[in-house]
């Protein structure tokens, strides 16, 4: 199955949304007026963005901690999403949990776990709820989340219950300053799909069409009670977190060179279709601006929470 | 009333809350079948529910953990077991960093509804990876709950109220209370999360109490009354939030505390006790606070050397006869 030209524009929407979102936070941080642990997922905008194409509106997401893109996607909160960045009340997480733990129920969307690996399981989880409520679910985290033992774990309970799940790795070859090279035994995560007998494959994390034709196979073969997939989607992470602030320039420079950037792949690809003109990709960057703006302005005068608010939601109910 | 076996009290639970709720169901290792659970506890209910809702796992302690959080997340309510309380840190992650949290970093939006079922055992000699007991490692994590029952009715009570609570709940199972047996309603009931029972009154001293030592303490006071000591005992039933009025209470009546728990001594659930009490009811007490627990080595396995590190009814009555000097 191939992309129309509407959702290929809509990909696009949300790549620009998420890029030019997490510049912003990368910048603010530096400027040192949003504070916190952030995990930013620039060079990786086409996966989210792709992946929302596949799943429906109420179909679970799942996600390590750099989740922000995904929220986006997703379609939860954007201003909820900034409004958590500034610490503030109106935040996603009442200004709880940060970048980080990006979440938002209303979309069925688990969005940000910080230890690293531990969202597989939660997602074989949410993966039995899916079973009996008729939906599926995406779970994603990059390929150093794979080499924990809760990977294999998930992996192997999800196929021998016929989970609807989709495991996506985001294969950025950066795992806390070290390369799969350095960490990682066999050539390719996909492979490991071999050892369940499941579907696994690779592709170019950075191509949208790439990403949406073997995501789409696979979301049939899930929906259809097969159980669940293994795609690994090559991309590249361009800062690991925004307390590393060295790495921006580097950014900017990888933004200039069109293969290493996803978004200006997409650009020359749309625009050799004749879908891309300069008005439309103008209009496109405009609204990316426009909805950063409004965010940006409603989580400025949003309220600080209480010390005190600090105190609730130990448990459901005060004990 | 109807006189049942501990076991079959908490299967009674379970099967009365998977009838409840389609969302009730269980998770773990050899569940069904023949073994039908570690201790038999889940027996037969594969049969009368089917394997979707009693699953049987790989030995997956991480992944056991993990549905438990992630199915609460999304809605159900997963009932788990983890075959013992010596193995809890293979889900101590799951339990301490994501259902603990999940409630709270969600900005209280998402409920976590799970109960990780477990089974202590310490007077047994099946060495220091079977044996052993973690408790107080919950009573030191945010966002989670943590119950002890020492009998059938309390058993079925709390894991009722367990499964329908919208927090996660570790419910801990002591292997030689499994056959110990009480009377049990025929009629629905509930036992509260957080509220302690008092198993015995006295006036002199209260020993405060769970699990396997609240018979060791009833044994003890039945002696005791003999040499004219009036004994109170406290069940705490909840370990976590545990239940300070009624300690409160207790402490003011007798002033003199013994706290017995069969976990390792230093930094056990006791010493919170004592803690507490040290706190808030410093005024009342008459003698100082004793804890009565196991030594802090891990469980041997040889019946000579654990009878040296675990207590019993012996070392309850020599606290019992320090505080009254």
């Amino acid at each position: 199955m191939m992309l129309d030209m509407e959702d290929r524009l809509d990909i696009y929407q949300k790549m620009l949304q998420i890029r030019s979102s997490e510049l912003k936070m990368c910048e603010l941080f530096k400027k040192g007026e949003i504070v916190g642990h952030m995990l930013p997922c620039l060079g990786q905008e086409a996966i989210p963005s792709t992946l929302a194409k596949v799943y429906a509106p109420d179909d679970y997401l799942v996600t390590a901690h750099r989740g922000g893109g995904h929220y986006m996607a997703k379609g939860c909160d954007f201003n909820a999403m900034w409004a958590e960045l500034y610490g503030r009340a109106t935040g996603t997480t009442k200004g709880r949990g940060g970048q980080i733990h990006l979440m938002d129920m209303s979309h069925f969307a688990m969005t940000g776990n910080a230890v690293v690996g531990q969202h597989w399981g939660i997602a074989t989880g949410a993966g039995f709820v899916a079973r009996k409520r008729g939906k599926i679910v995406v779970a994603v985290g990059g390929e150093g989340s794979t080499n924990r033992g809760i990977f294999h774990e998930s992996l192997n309970m999800a196929t021998v219950q016929k989970l609807p799940i989709l495991y996506v790795v985001e294969f950025n070859n950066n795992q806390m300053g070290n390369t799969c090279e350095e960490t990682t035994a066999g050539t390719r995560i996909a492979n490991r799909a071999f050892a369940y007998d499941i579907p696994g494959a690779t592709v170019d994390g950075n191509d949208p069409d790439a990403i949406y034709s073997k995501a789409i196979e696979y979301v049939d073969h899930i929906r259809s009670g097969k159980g669940p997939c293994l795609l690994e989607c090559i991309t590249g992470k361009w800062t690991d977190s925004v307390s590393n602030i060295r790495q921006l320039p580097e950014v900017l420079e990888k933004i200039k060179s069109p293969e290493n950037d996803c978004i200006a792949r997409f650009e020359v690809k749309l625009r050799a279709e004749g879908i891309l003109t300069d008005a439309l990709e103008k209009a496109c960057k405009n609204r990316a601006q426009e909805m950063l703006q409004a965010a940006l302005t409603f989580a400025q005068n949003s309220p600080l929470p209480n010390p005190s608010d600090g105190m609730d939601d130990v448990f459901s109910q005060p004990v | 009333m109807k006189n049942m076996k501990m076991v079959d009290a908490i299967r009674e639970a379970l099967r009365e809350e998977m009838l409840h709720d389609e969302d009730v169901f269980l998770l773990g290792e050899a569940l069904g079948g023949v073994q039908g659970g570690s201790f038999r506890v889940t027996k037969g209910l594969d049969e009368e529910f089917g394997k979707a809702r009693v699953v049987d796992t790989a030995i997956s302690e991480a992944a056991i953990g993990g549905v438990a959080v992630g199915a609460a997340a999304y809605g159900m309510r997963p009932v788990v077991e983890i075959m013992f309380g010596s193995l809890m840190p293979l889900v101590a992650d799951e339990i301490h960093n994501q259902a603990g949290t999940l409630h709270y970093v969600s900005g209280g939006k998402i409920n976590c509804p799970c109960v990780i079922r477990t089974c202590n055992w310490m007077r047994i000699i099946s060495g220091p990876h079977h044996c052993g007991n973690i408790d107080a490692l919950w009573v030191n994590s945010p966002g989670i709950k943590a119950v002890a029952p020492s009998t059938p009715y309390d058993a079925k009570g709390l894991l009722k109220t367990a499964i329908r609570d919208n927090d996660p709940v570790i419910f801990l199972e002591y292997s030689p209370l499994y056959t110990k047996t009480g009377d049990v309603p025929e009629e629905e009931y509930f036992v509260p999360i957080g509220k302690a029972d008092i198993k015995r009154e006295g006036k002199d001293v209260t020993i405060i109490c769970y699990a396997t030592t609240v018979g060791d303490a009833l044994e003890s006071a039945e002696l005791m009354e003999k040499e004219g000591v009036s004994v109170e005992v406290l069940d705490l039933r909840t370990i976590i939030p545990y239940d300070k009025e009624a300690i409160r209470a207790s402490v003011e009546k007798t002033g003199r505390v013994v706290i017995a728990y069969e976990g390792y001594k230093t930094g056990g659930v006791g010493s919170e006790i004592a803690a507490f009490i040290a706190e808030e009811c410093i005024d009342s007490l008459i003698a100082p606070v004793l804890r009565v627990a196991c030594k802090d080595v891990p469980n041997p396995s040889n019946s000579i050397l654990i009878e040296n590190i675990s207590i019993g009814k012996r070392e309850v009555i020599d606290a019992i006869r320090r505080v009254m000097e």
